[in-house]
This record gives C-alpha cells, structure tokens and sequence, in this order.
C-alpha cells in the first residue's frame, strides 16, 4: 500500500523525462523501483523504505531534466543496431494473426480462391498420386535400384520394319545366358525367366493359366524366402516334375494352411509336385504367373526344355548389378563377350543392352504419364494466376488497411512479408481442400484408366501424395502471392492515403498482362487437347483391313498330351479335326453366319515370322526379307470380310498334306517385292520350301491401328501340319447373346477345352484405343477447365476495368457518344488480352511440338486447322466474357457518374 | 556522434567510462541479466560501495544502446515476479571490447600505482 503510493509519486515525476524513454524505460523503472522499496521495508522497516523513497525521489528529479538535457530523444532517432528485434517466432506468429483475421474479413474471396486452387492442387495431386504409384515408386525388391534386365541387342533387325522396335530387346538362349554369366563381372547376380500359357487340370475345371519358368537363382535374387518348403534345387532340373506356387494360389486353390503338404497340379497333363510356397504378396516384376516350375527340364520331352525340340526357346534374364556399375558399362562388357561365345547364327554383330528393371517395366507408359503430369500442372499454373489476378484486383480496396499498418510502424519488407504469409495461409488452406478432392480424383483417374497400367493397384493416396501437396501448395502460394504482395507492399504511404486511384494504372497492367497469361497457357492445353482429339479420331477412322463388327474370337486351348501317340510323334491331323469339328458345330449355331480358323488372330498379340525367299528379288548382301506367316482353314479371310484383290483364295483342296504348296498374300507383300506387276503365278520361298502364290488379298493391320500393315503370307494348315489357333465366328444379331450361346456350346462338346476367352474383334479393336482416349479426356477436361478459368479471369478483370473507367464512359456517353459504341470498345479491349494471349499460346506450342509428337496420329503438330479452330474458340471466349461487362459499360448513366465526382 | 556501425568505432574512444558504467559492462560480462538483478549484484561486488538506483541506471542503459555497447536479449518472464516481464540486457562485441580496454587501463593505473609504492605490491 505504501509502496503504491511511493511508486505513484515516483510515476509522476517521471513526466520530467523525454516521452521516448518514458516510453521504453518508464515501467521498468518503476518495477524496480517498488522492488526497492519493498527489499528496504524488509531490511530496515519504514524508516528504510522512507530514506529509500527519498533517494529514488531524488535520481529520478534529477535525472529527468538531464536526460532531456541530453537532446538524445529528438524524433526520428533510433537506437542503432540494437533495435528490438523480435524472435523470429513471435514475429510468425504475428503475421499468422494478420492472416487469420484478413482472410476472415473477407470469406467470399477467401472462399473463392480456396475452390480454385483446391481444383488445381486437387487434379495435381491426384495425378502425381497416379505418376508415383506407376512409374517412381521403386519395385518392391531389396537393392531394386540395382535390380536390371538384361536383353541382347541383333542391330540387324533394325532393317526390318516389323522386327525394328525390338532389336535392342532379344532374349537370351539357355547356354548362351550360362556361359556368358560365368564369364561376367558386371552382376552379383542373374536369374533367367520366362512364362508360356499351359493347362491346368484337377483343380476345378480345365483353366488357362501363365506358369512362370524360373532359373535356379530367381527367386533368390528377388530377395523372396520360401514361406512353405522351399525352392528350386539343381536336382529339380534333372528329375523334373516339381513346382512352386504363390501365397494366393495355395490359399485359393490348394487349401492354403488347412491343407497337407505334398499337393501335385497337373500342367498340360503332366503332374507337378508342389514343393514350396512364394511369400505373400510376392510377384516377379512383370511375370504375374501363379504357378512357376524349373526353367530347365531335362526330361525327354519336356515341355519347357531349354535345350530341345525345334524351336528355339528364349528367355528373359534378370541380373543384380554390382554397386557402381552403370548398366552402361555392363552392356558394354556383355557387348564385347558376346560375339566370342556365339548364340544365333545368323547374326551379326550380337550385343546387350541392359536397362534399370523399373524403367523397362514402365517404358510404355513413361511418356504419357509425363504428359498427363505436365497438362495439369500448367492447369494449376492457369489456377495460381487466376487467383493472383484476382487478388491483385482486391488491392484498391486493401490499399487502406495496408496503410493502416505502415503507419503502425511495419516496414514495407515487413508488410510485404506479411502479405505473403496470408498468400500461404491460402495456399496451405486450399492444399487441404485440394487433398480432399483428391481422394475423389484418385478413384477417378483409377477407374477411367486403361487396365493395364502398371501398379494401378497400388495408387493411394500416402505420405509422399500429401508431401506433394504440400510442397505444391507452398509454392502456389509464393507464385500467387508474390505479385499482389510486391504490389501492395511498396506502396508510397502518402500516395495511397492521398489520391483515389494512384498506382492503378500500374496495377491494371500487370491484371492485363496476367490474363494475357492466363490465356496463353489456356490456349497451350486446349491445341493439346485439339491434336490429340483428332489423332483419336483418325484412329478410329482406320481401316484394320478386316470386318470387326459381329466377329468373335474364341481362343481355345488344347491339351496337346492328348494328341501325342505311344512313339511321341504328335497328332497334329486329329487336333485339326477336334478344332474344325468345334468350328463347324459353332457356325451351325443360329446367329453365327459362319466361322473360319487362324493361329494368330490380329489384335491379339501374336505374331510369328520368318526369312522369305520372294522369286527373283535379292535382298541386300548380307540381309535378309522377313514375312509374317499365318496357318489357317481356307475360308478365313472371306470371312474376316478381306477382300481378295487378284486371283483366287485358298481352298478346301489346298487344305492337304499331300496337296501343293501354296499362299495367299497380302497387297503390302506383293507390291514390295513386284510392284507393278501381278504376285499371282509367282514363288515364294521360305520354311526350306517353296510356295506358289495364287491370291492377292487387301491389306491387314495385325498389330493395332496405328502399325502399319504387315507383309503377310496365308497358308493351309494341314499342309503345314499346323493345328490348334482361335476360332472366328461372324455372328449377326445381338452380339452378346451369340457369345453365350458359342460358350455353352463348346463347354458341352468339347469339355476338354478351356476357353482362354470370348472376345468381340470391335471391342478389341476399339479397346486398342483406350489409352489414348484416356489421355486425350484428361487433357481435355484440363483444358477446359484452364479455359473456364481463363475466361473468369478475363471477365473479372474487364468487370473492374468498366469500373474504373465508368467516369471517362459516362463522359463520352454525355458528350453524344453512342452506347453502341462504347460496347464495342469494351469488347475490342477484351477480346484483345484475349488474342494476344491464343497467339502466345499458339507460338509456345508450337515450340513444344515434338512432346506430342509421339501421341499424336494422323495429324501434324502444327496442323492448321486445329490451331485455326482454338483461335477461334478463344477469341469466342473472349468475346463471351466481356459481354456482359461491356453491356454494363454500355448503361453507365452519365449524370450518376458526374455527380459521384 | 557514434557512427552507426559499432565495429568502425574504436573502444578505446569510450574511455574512460564513468563507474557506474564499468559497473554495468563488468556485470554484463558474466551473463546476460535484467536491470534489477544488475543493480543487486553490483551492490553485492562492491559491497555496497556503488548503489545503483534506476533512475540512474537506466539513463545509462540508454545510453549504452544508443552507442552500441550493450542491446536488448529476450525478453522472458522474471519467475520470482510471477507475470512481469523482465527485459535482459548483453553485451555487444564493442561492448565487451570497451569493457576490456577499461579494465586494462584501470589495470595500468593500478600496476603505475603499485610501482610508485601507492598501493602494496609492487614490482
């Protein structure tokens, strides 16, 4: 109490100081000052506390005046260098205040730039999320950023237009792949693979399945353990007749952890004991076989045999490099080794190429990805610009609160720190949204996509999607944020609390310009969207060169150990008459017109070739002519609906062993090897035979729309002593009905035959083109979006510009001019930004021609038609967007106008 | 006038410091502290010879801010005071130079004194 009124009496003496150090010092001299008084109460009682008031009476009398006298506190000094530097934390959290309540102050913007932004962080994320599960998450392997493939490389089939694309990508045969490894140092590990299509039996009915063929050390190198028995051992190879199985199957299809132990399947009739069980979850990168047995069957007659029977099998390899060696190097080494150890003969110049296993695996769908991942970035960009725009047209009205805060003593690097700071608040803000509508778009893109994406599966949305998010919503805020921020922040104090409309015009420009931008990059994605429209288009529009509507492709599998007789000689002619029996009960079917039978249907992945010998052509010395060769039932190509352009097609009576030889070809054959004259009459040798052409028929394109047409030759099948293959049914009527009705026909005449499948030619023909639907939907959902908020940006922008300019509109309208024509300033003005940004977009894609350039089809990059048109639906968006505004501008009443003056 | 940037100022342009301020630098020099806790200990150091009052002292704080020689730490709850703030005070690099360049000439006065037999112990 006492010391209160002591303090009191000391706090008005105080008024004798300068009010900058009252300001600073004042209250904690008077702290202190109380402190003494108590501490003197303490030690000496009242009579200490007076004597102690008095002294303190007397140093603050004194000092006043003389702190005065000084003349240190004139204004405008500072105390240099020891300025009050807050922590940087309290400052944060200061600024994180400012941006609460500033963003809070106007829920309708903050909303809106929240949505928009949430549109592009959301599609962002949602597509990295994709990106990342399908191309950048590394295999699930230990060392996989070492784990390789391993190819030989023939340089020889870069000649031949069919073989070219895979001339870098030849398997290995079986003793070439052991004695090259033995050799080699490049690898710490390999292992060959492979799988073939074989039957399964006993387990439930007869199935198709891919068993996987797997050397000795595959699993090993794949870092799998054996979650029952064990693996593979070299005993194995030599006694045969064992098998491993995945987690899946054993739980599925052997009782999994029920069951006994010691199960057999039987493949292709032959009984294989199942002796281990692969981990759960495990699968070999790119072979999704269940059931995989030794690569290397030394039984006679074994099936899967490296080493036997006329046909050369070849296989996968798999390797662990060494750390530190490039797979540059190792192919090198392979390179070098290779030529001495011999494979091929008929190659020259054997070599290897060894690629990183994640790349290889993912090299189809490496470019479309990045594609997909640039489109939405750049819509995000349109997002970020859009918002800035329309920041940047909050700023007249924030001018004040800006000058608020300058007067309140913030620096304009403060201020500008602070605007900034609100930008990401939003940011972040939106990232959160965005991350919720990335959830939908993931399930989304999933479901639209093409099913054989890699890893489709396993897309989510994990720690390194909302990593993502965040990184990408940091920077969107910088991005938005840094123009309106700069553009408020260094405002001249005294101009913006004096005139109404200073540093507008400077402001307006950059809106300008950044719609211009907006545009530009609008326009990019929508000639994108444009040319890869019309590459669907014109893909669509091929001819494959055969009938598809109606036609049903019913894959068959035989149990070929039912046609080999007592000596192993196999049955080739009894197999033919099960298939031709099949065929000719199904066309027998109402609603089947007729069917025909092919070993290699187009469309379906298959395909077989050999060196042709065409009569009287020479091929380069050293080269050779490849023909692509197709064993069938006279009467398929009519009815596949191809048409036959020279002599006749193949016969029943052709269709014998005894019969001549003879072939059908195709245009593209023929006009290679005798343009201008008839291929009829003529020879072809291949196979250690020769064959007389007798038909000519249409072009065929057996690989997709896109290949060009191959260079076939049509021969007998029982001439060949070839058998098995698919059946074609040309149905008329519902084609669903007909498919049911093959289906059950079959499973009761030929119970013995498992349909591998029962597929309409148009859906597989159609469906060929479903990757490239699918991107082009993508970008063009981004483009419109880009597009929508180019056009919301355009409006706003001539929304405010009508504004400012209402008193210059309401002058002219005063002074006679016609309201016809101030629209039509409006509108020249804002379809203007309009062009000049579809021009900018036109050159900068122009300039990124070659990224499309592999997508597209049928369509050159710089096609004119299709920029022509997006020029043209730009400036129609322009056009749409200053509409209103200009009609607006249009009902500026002139005397409102001068009396607000 | 200083100029603004403490290192292109001279400590030895300071000297000789009034005994208050040594008093303060010397306190500052062990660590940094609030004004009252430095009142206190320098009462306690010259054992009671010098008192500073606040008045006094914090003229002095002022005037060793504007100079350069000491500046403001954090400022942290003082926990005896429960709920009043406590601004510290350190030294600055020039602060701490100054305060070396007095102790060294008060240190020349005394070793001057103690050869000409004013104080004991010379040598």
């Amino acid at each position: 109490m006492v010391v209160r009124l002591c303090v009191a009496v000391l706090r008005w003496l105080l008024g004798l100081y300068p009010p900058r150090f009252r300001r600073r010092h004042g209250a904690h001299l008077l702290q202190d000052s109380a402190e003494l008084l108590r501490a003197a109460r303490r030690r000496r009682g009242l009579p200490g506390l007076v004597l102690m008031w008095l002294r303190l009476l007397r140093d603050v009398a004194v000092g006043g005046p003389a702190e005065r006298a000084a003349g240190r506190h004139r204004p405008g000094r500072r105390i240099p260098t020891t300025k009050r530097r807050l922590p940087m934390l309290d400052e944060l959290s200061q600024d994180l205040g400012f941006a609460r309540r500033a963003l809070a102050r106007r829920p309708g913007t903050t909303l809106l730039t929240v949505l928009i932004l949430a549109l592009g962080i959301g599609a962002s994320v949602s597509m990295f999320s994709v990106l990342d599960a399908v191309i950048l998450r590394p295999l699930p392997y230990p060392q996989a950023d070492r784990l390789a493939s391993i190819y030989t490389t023939i340089p020889d089939w870069l000649e031949h237009e069919s073989l070219a694309a895979g001339w870098n990508r030849t398997k290995w045969e079986y003793e070439e792949f052991q004695e090259w490894r033995a050799r080699q140092a490049s690898f710490e590990a390999t292992a060959l693979v492979e799988d073939v299509s074989t039957t399964l039996t006993g387990r439930g009915p007869a199935e198709r399945i891919r068993v996987g063929l797997a050397g000795l050390e595959l699993f090993e190198l794949l870092g799998a353990t054996p979650h029952r028995g064990r693996f593979f051992v070299p005993d194995d190879e030599q006694e045969g007749g064992v098998a491993v199985v995945s987690h899946g199957f054993w739980q599925s299809r052997l009782g999994g952890e029920e069951a006994m132990v010691g199960e057999t399947i039987v493949l292709d009739g032959t009984p294989h004991a199942v002796v281990g069980v692969l981990p759960p979850g495990f699968e070999v990168s790119g072979f999704p076989a269940s059931v995989w047995i030794p690569i290397f069957d030394n039984r006679p007659g074994g099936h899967f045999a490296g080493n036997t029977g006329d046909m050369q099998h070849v296989f996968h390899a798999l390797g662990t490099l060494r750390p530190g060696v490039t797979p540059e190097r190792a192919a090198e080494e392979a390179g070098r080794m290779l030529p001495a150890i011999g494979g091929v003969e008929h190659f020259t110049e054997h070599g290897a190429h060894v690629v990183s296993r994640l790349a290889d695996e993912t090299r189809s769908v490496r470019s479309p990805m990045v594609l997909l991942m640039g489109a939405v970035l750049l819509l995000l960009l349109v997002a970020c610009v859009n918002v800035a725009t329309f920041l940047l047209g909050q700023a007249v009205d924030r001018q004040q609160e800006i000058a608020v805060r300058s007067a309140m003593g913030a620096g304009s690097g403060r201020i500008v720190r602070q605007l900034l700071t609100e930008s990401l608040v939003l940011a972040l803000l939106a990232g959160a949204v965005g991350l919720g509508l990335a959830r939908v778009g993931i399930v989304a893109l999933v479901g639209l996509a093409p099913a054989d994406l890699p890893r489709l599966d396993a897309v989510s949305l994990d720690l390194r999607a909302a990593g993502f998010a965040i990184g990408v919503s940091t920077l969107a805020g910088l991005l938005f944020g840094l123009a309106p921020a700069l553009s408020l922040g260094r405002a001249d104090l005294a101009r913006t609390l004096g005139a109404a409309r200073s540093g507008g015009a400077g402001r307006s420009r950059l809106q300008a310009a950044m719609v211009v931008a907006e545009m530009t990059l609008a326009t990019v994605l929508l000639v994108g969207a444009g040319l890869l429209t019309r590459s669907v288009l014109a893909l669509d529009a091929v001819d494959p060169g055969f009938r598809t509507d109606g036609v049903v492709m019913m894959q068959l599998a035989y149990d070929n150990d039912a046609y080999f007789d007592d000596d192993g000689e196999f049955r080739d002619g009894a197999l033919r008459a099960r298939v031709y029996e099949i065929a000719d009960a199904v066309a027998a079917l109402p609603g089947v017109e007729g069917t025909g039978v092919v070993d290699m249907p187009p469309f379906a992945g298959g395909s077989a070739n050999t060196d042709i010998y065409p009569e009287g052509v020479e091929p380069p010395p050293g080269e050779f002519f490849l023909g692509h060769w197709r064993f069938v039932k006279p009467g398929y190509l009519e009815l596949m609906g191809v048409p036959l352009l020279e002599g006749r097609h193949l016969e029943p009576g052709d269709n014998r062993p005894d019969a001549a030889s003879v072939v059908v070809v195709t245009e593209t054959l023929a006009c290679r090897f005798w343009p201008g004259e008839s291929a009829v009459g003529k020879r072809l040798g291949w196979w250690e035979q020769e064959s007389t052409i007798v038909g000519v028929v249409g072009p065929i394109r057996h690989d997709g729309l896109d290949s060009p047409p191959q260079m076939q030759f049509y021969a007998p099948q029982a001439k060949f002593r070839m058998s098995g293959g698919a059946i074609m049914a040309r149905t008329r009527g519902d084609e669903t009905t007909a498919i049911a009705a093959i289906r059950e026909l079959v499973q009761r005449r030929a119970p013995e035959l498992p349909t591998i499948s029962l597929t309409s030619m148009s859906e597989m023909v159609s469906g060929s083109l479903d990757a490239a639907r699918f991107r082009t939907r993508l970008i063009g959902a981004f483009a419109l979006m880009a597009a929508l908020l180019s056009a919301l940006g355009l409006y706003g922008v001539t929304s405010r510009a009508v504004a400012g300019r209402a008193r210059e509109i309401g002058i002219r309208v005063a002074l006679g001019a016609e309201r016809g024509r101030v629209v039509g300033i409006v509108l020249r003005d804002g379809v203007w930004l309009a062009l000049v940004g579809a021009a900018a977009g036109l050159a900068l894609a122009l300039a990124g021609t070659r990224l499309l350039q592999g997508f597209l089809y049928g369509v050159e990059p710089n096609d004119p038609l299709t920029l022509a048109l997006i020029v043209g639906l730009v400036a129609a968006m322009g056009i749409l967007a200053t509409l209103v505004p200009s009609l607006r501008a249009s009902r500026v009443d002139p005397v409102e106008v001068l009396r607000s003056e | 006038m200083p100029d603004d940037s403490p290192e292109a100022t001279p400590p030895e342009s300071f000297l000789p410091l009034t005994p208050n301020t040594f008093e303060i630098l010397l306190t500052l020099v062990e660590e940094e502290a609030h004004g009252y806790a430095i009142m206190q200990r320098v009462e306690e150091r010259t054992g009671g010879r010098v008192q500073l009052l606040p008045g006094t002292m914090y003229r002095a704080f002022q005037r060793l801010e504007e100079t350069g020689l000491i500046e403001e730490a954090d400022e942290r709850p003082d926990p005896e005071v429960d709920d009043r703030r406590r601004r510290y005070y350190r030294l600055t690099g020039l602060g701490r130079r100054v305060a070396e360049a007095e102790a060294e000439r008060l240190a020349a006065s005394v070793r001057a004194a103690r050869r000409n037999d004013l104080i004991p112990g010379g040598a």
